[in-house]
């Protein structure tokens, strides 16, 4: 082995594995949403998830679809219940 | 004789079809990635199905006065407000709110949703939203239980 192999294959190679996984790592555009982290602030605009209508699948109690536009009207039927938390 | 095209695009989305637009705008994955939605989705609609009761979550600012705020929102989320359950995650307040109409608090008493909210906060202060939110999700449906009609279908 020549000197300048020995360089090659004992720098060379591993210094290109090491600049590879730089590369994949620091590449920039990889990943654009942040994680949340407690404490962090939120601005995001405010999304209200709901669950599936039932399909024809579930055979038993249809919800009714809401009228276009309703804005539901407070049917106070009782108490309301509920926890609340902070963290 | 050619004119320019008119390429000037217009918004003909109608106030129903708007929120299912999905093909342009801001992303639908910029809060969570697909498959934690898909989680969340999954967590929704499963323990909307086994209980009966209709869970819905919001994630937002919820004001000054959180209870009143999540409140408010759970009088709108639904046809019957008296049987759904509001979870309300305000991660900027750091608060979490659980409102459970007349119905469904019989189902699943106060103690219960405190158990799923302190859940919840312990993953949440971890920095892990969804699976905080899927974890009190399933506790709460387990109190539930299934009601009656669900349990003998035929």
């Amino acid at each position: 082995m020549t000197v300048v192999e020995t360089i090659l294959v004992f720098a060379g190679a591993p210094l290109a594995v090491i600049v590879l996984l730089a590369l994949l790592i620091f590449v920039p555009g990889g990943r654009k949403r942040v994680r949340y982290k407690s404490g962090q602030a939120w601005d995001h605009a405010p999304i209200w998830y709901e669950p599936h209508p039932d399909g024809p699948a579930a055979g038993h109690g249809s919800h009714a679809a809401l009228p276009a536009g309703s804005s539901g009207h407070a049917t106070a039927g009782g108490p309301l219940g509920g926890a609340r938390g902070t963290w | 004789m050619t004119r320019a095209l008119e390429a000037e695009s217009h918004d003909t989305a109608t106030r129903e079809t708007a929120p299912s637009r999905t093909d342009e705008g801001s992303s639908l994955d910029s809060i969570f990635s697909f498959q934690e939605l898909a989680r969340l989705d999954e967590a929704l609609t499963m323990s909307s199905r086994e209980t009966g009761l209709r869970f819905t979550l919001y994630i937002g600012d919820l004001g000054k006065q959180t209870r009143v705020r999540a409140e408010e929102l759970h009088s709108h989320s639904g046809a019957d407000p008296a049987e759904s359950v509001l979870v309300a995650v305000s991660p900027g307040q750091r608060v979490v709110e659980v409102v459970t109409g007349a119905a469904a608090a019989r189902r699943i008493p106060d103690r219960a949703c405190a158990l799923a909210v302190l859940s919840m906060t312990g993953s949440f202060a971890a920095g892990d939203l969804v699976g905080g939110i899927v974890n009190g999700l399933r506790q709460m449906s387990d109190q539930a239980g299934h009601p009656s009609a669900l349990r003998h279908p035929h």
